[in-house]
């Protein structure tokens, strides 16, 4: 291990990452906090990096934009699990691994003779993660998954969208950094436990109960009264909210070049909101209350009306916003301490003035491409052992020489025949 | 042999709500001993969030689901933190603790003279997490406001509902279930590398730099593509037909995603397959997706005749990829997730017998085990007296100086001022066990 590497949080240790779409990032986050994690990709190249929008718009498994954004920092090695040499190779890869990440249906490493019973023989030390549609065993263990699934089944569908038209999705498929995030929890754990002299275990993870949390307590409303929370556009559910009074408010106000969230008198931005309307001339009998004196602490509960928070709502959205564009409302909103904040699209974010002084975005040189690709930055900020990008994603079965020859010494010869034979 | 991952640690929870909380119930549930600090000066907004029926008189701090299902599994100190004497208590309790987080505005922790310098000179090696909504620095660092809110500037909205409507997102605080699972990974971390050198850290856990990654490939589309995505309903660029579709009954909704020619043909096969599906205008990927909007009226049309479980039933049995669109009925009483054990059952002793959620993840040689939240300030004298070896004329004096703060009982909190009343007469202290 190198000198740098020992200073990072994970750098003792290796991973290995079959391939799949819903373990990468867990395998980035691993990689990218100093552990060594390889890639194990079929001949070919891992499906998941068939999945869209690709760099350029050039369609090709090295050009994958998600597989970039969630494969930083791994090292990548081709091998055939459903050859018997592939297997045999593998075993070996497992018996110097401290991690063993997967994310295939329920039975198909058992079926290869490749389950956790037997790899734990090989390397009794070893943690090995499963991500799954809905966990190792039960009546839904061989369901189908994809994004949107996970999405409807965790519950985040049913409350999302307009009332007039079908529940909707969340656009951009979160259920994959979502499962991920999960799974490098429960692998951090077993991973630690083992360390601090424990045993190394098995870890069961599911897809679609990581999205579960998601819906906040939606559950819970049912639970306790009976009560099913149903979906409104942009409006926060009378029974989840404090201040939604008799009327759920809309929190979408619209402005001169698109929309921000917004909140209306009632909370603890109630006289910031005002006196900015004040110097418009607006809220004129808002500016009277007594919350409003110098001294005197922002409107309590029942002390705004619903009528009052209506009328708010209606001259903040036809009025005032109006001549305001939301970045101007969200930096003069950061200095007022209101909380209103520019409902930004994807764009938007990258040229966000709060990233761009944070440092937040990664330029990564790509040799292949002789280019730099941005990327985004740390997920942690670590006093120490800092997060970094330690490579760019790696191309198919970039480091088959590295790995196989140089780490575990098979001979040139035996090589070729494991790539005559399809196993690398 | 060591019993469970986090046994001998202690973390001191100065946070509230949901992402703090909830990211230390991964430690709480594997043996770590957390302390959470709350009182009436920095009280947890999810011990004010009502049930269904905004019933003002009905607002108890112990009685709140929200608070009841993140911040279980650990112990309650009640301290009025506006209190010199509090803040000594809390850094006695930082010498003898492994991890502190908290989720103050950024500065307000070091106004209080708990910053980070400040605590490393009680411990050295203590680890502190400041979960901030930006981050500790940046021109946005002190904008306040939740998850509720930044979601919004992150992308949220713009990418959730229908392209020809106004955007939507999922209307909860939403990031902060996200974050939990993050922030958990920078406590485990920052364990493991104090483990192997000795040294602890601060860590700037910004909720806004981590959950940018939740839409990483969307964000790449656009510093480096150029391009701006935008909400697609449910609709997806390579998956046809691939949709919310109605079925029997009121408001119920099945979910169906084909993502291959096999799928295709599965789905075609179990509805019976009906002349339509033969039409050229399906029969390949392109060609639904040019014709997708007759394409999910027509499948619609199948799925209007069956209950949304049927539907996820014969589907599934065929190979695709389909589902209820669940709801909150849906998931209490569902079969899987009652075969996980997903759901906890807890008794509180004024909430009665609740259900809570677990994990998503089970560990196959040390389970996960938690315990009841705790009511406000149930654990001052334990906390005071076992861990601090504080004697009892001290904590006496503590109780009577309100640096200590306990619920006592439901007639002494009044919603309107959110302060605590005494009813003349009621000296005795809280005890465990009165309420």
């Amino acid at each position: 291990m190198t000198e740098e590497r020992e200073k990072t949080i994970l750098g003792p240790y290796r991973v290995l990452e079959l391939p799949g779409a819903w373990s990468c990032f867990c395998g980035k986050i691993l990689g990218d906090l100093g552990a060594d994690t390889i890639k194990i990709e079929p001949p070919g190249g891992d499906p998941a990096r068939n999945i869209g929008p690709f760099y350029q718009d050039m369609v090709d498994p090295e050009k994958s934009l998600f597989w970039w954004a969630y494969n930083t920092s791994k090292r990548s090695i081709t091998l055939d699990l459903e050859k018997a040499d592939g297997r045999e190779v593998f075993k070996k890869l497992v018996k110097q691994a401290d991690i063993l990440i997967e994310s295939f249906p329920p039975g198909y490493m058992e079926n290869l003779g490749l389950d956790y019973p037997v790899l734990s023989d090989i390397n009794p030390d070893l943690v090995m993660t499963a991500i799954s549609p809905h966990g190792q065993t039960g009546p839904y263990a061989d369901y189908k998954m994809t994004d949107l699934i996970a999405q409807a089944m965790a519950g985040i569908v049913w409350i999302s969208g307009d009332a007039d038209r079908p529940p909707v999705r969340v656009t951009y498929e979160p259920s994959y950094a979502q499962a991920s995030v999960l799974a490098a929890v429960g692998t951090l754990t077993a991973l630690f436990h083992r360390v601090m002299g424990g045993e190394g275990q098995y870890v069961d993870v599911s897809i679609r109960e990581a999205d579960i949390p998601l819906t906040h307590m939606t559950r819970q409303l049912y639970e306790a009264k009976r009560y099913v929370v149903k979906r409104d556009g942009c409006r926060m559910d009378a029974g989840q909210s404090k201040l939604g009074g008799a009327r759920p408010i809309n929190m979408l106000y619209p402005c001169s070049d698109g929309y921000i969230h917004g909140t209306t008198v009632g909370g603890s931005d109630s006289k910031p909101i005002v006196a900015w309307m004040n110097e418009e001339g607006l809220a004129l009998d808002l500016a009277n209350e007594r919350w409003m004196k110098p001294g005197e602490p922002s409107p309590r509960l029942g002390e705004v009306t619903p009528e009052m928070r209506q009328r708010n709502y209606d001259e903040i959205s036809q009025k005032f916003l109006r001549n305001k564009t939301k970045r101007q409302i969200h930096e003069e909103a950061v200095k007022r301490k209101i909380w209103w904040f520019a409902v930004q699209s994807p764009l938007e974010v990258t040229k966000d003035r709060h990233f761009i002084e944070r440092g937040y975005w990664q330029e990564v040189y790509h040799p292949e491409l002789d280019a730099t690709v941005k990327y985004l930055g740390p997920f942690i900020t670590f006093g120490e052992a800092p997060w970094k990008i330690w490579r760019r994603p790696p191309l198919i079965g970039e480091h088959n020489h590295e790995v196989y020859e140089d780490e575990l010494k098979i001979p040139r010869d035996r090589l070729a025949n494991l790539k005559q034979c399809g196993a690398i | 042999m060591r019993q469970r991952p986090f046994e001998g640690i202690r973390v001191l929870d100065i946070t509230w709500v949901a992402t703090g909380p909830g990211s230390i119930n991964h430690l709480a549930e594997f043996g770590a001993e957390v302390i959470q600090v709350q009182g009436y000066s920095n009280l947890d907004i999810a011990r004010l969030v009502p049930t269904v029926g905004w019933d003002m008189d009905a607002a108890d701090p112990n009685n709140a689901w929200l608070y009841a299902n993140q911040s279980r599994s650990r112990y309650s100190l009640g301290l009025n933190l506006k209190k010199p004497k509090a803040v000594e208590i809390v850094k006695r309790l930082v010498a003898r603790s492994d991890i502190v987080v908290e989720s103050f505005m950024p500065g307000a922790i070091d106004r209080l003279g708990l910053g980070y310098e400040e605590l490393k000179k009680l411990k050295p090696d203590i680890i502190m997490a400041s979960a901030s909504l930006m981050g500790q620095t940046g021109p946005d660092s002190s904008h306040v406001g939740y998850g509720l809110q930044l979601v919004a500037q992150l992308g949220l909205h713009h990418l959730t509902g229908w392209p020809d409507r106004e955007p939507v997102s999922v209307p909860v605080p939403y990031s902060d279930y996200f974050l939990q699972y993050m922030l958990a990974i920078a406590l485990i971390s920052a364990l493991e590398y104090r483990r192997r050198t000795g040294k602890g850290q601060y860590i700037d856990f910004s909720q806004a730099e981590a959950f940018l990654h939740q839409l990483a490939p969307t964000l790449l589309d656009a510093a480096d593509n150029g391009r701006d995505a935008i909400r697609m309903g449910n609709r997806h660029s390579w998956a046809a037909p691939h949709a919310a579709f109605p079925c029997r009954g009121d408001d119920r909704w099945c979910a169906i995603a084909v993502t291959s020619d096999e799928e295709w043909q599965a789905l075609c096969q179990v509805m019976g397959n009906p002349e339509w599906t033969s039409d050229p205008a399906f029969a390949t990927f392109a060609a639904r997706k040019q014709n997708e909007e007759e394409l999910e009226v027509l499948v619609g049309q199948w799925t209007r005749n069956h209950s949304a479980e049927d539907v996820m039933h014969l589907m599934q049995a065929a190979g695709v990829p389909a589902s209820v669109v669940c709801d909150a009925r849906d998931l209490t009483y569902d079969p899987q997730l009652k075969h996980r054990g997903f759901y906890w059952e807890v008794e509180h002793p004024r909430m009665g017998s609740i259900r809570i959620d677990g994990h998503g993840y089970q560990l196959s040689k040390t389970p996960m085990q938690g315990f009841r939240p705790p009511l406000l300030g149930e654990h001052n004298e334990w906390v005071c007296k076992e861990v601090l070896g504080i004697a009892d004329q001290e904590y006496v004096e503590l109780v009577a100086e309100e640096v200590l703060e306990q619920y006592i009982s439901e007639h002494d909190w009044d919603p309107y001022t959110g302060n605590a009343i005494r009813y003349p007469g009621m000296a005795t202290p809280f005890q465990t066990g009165d309420v």
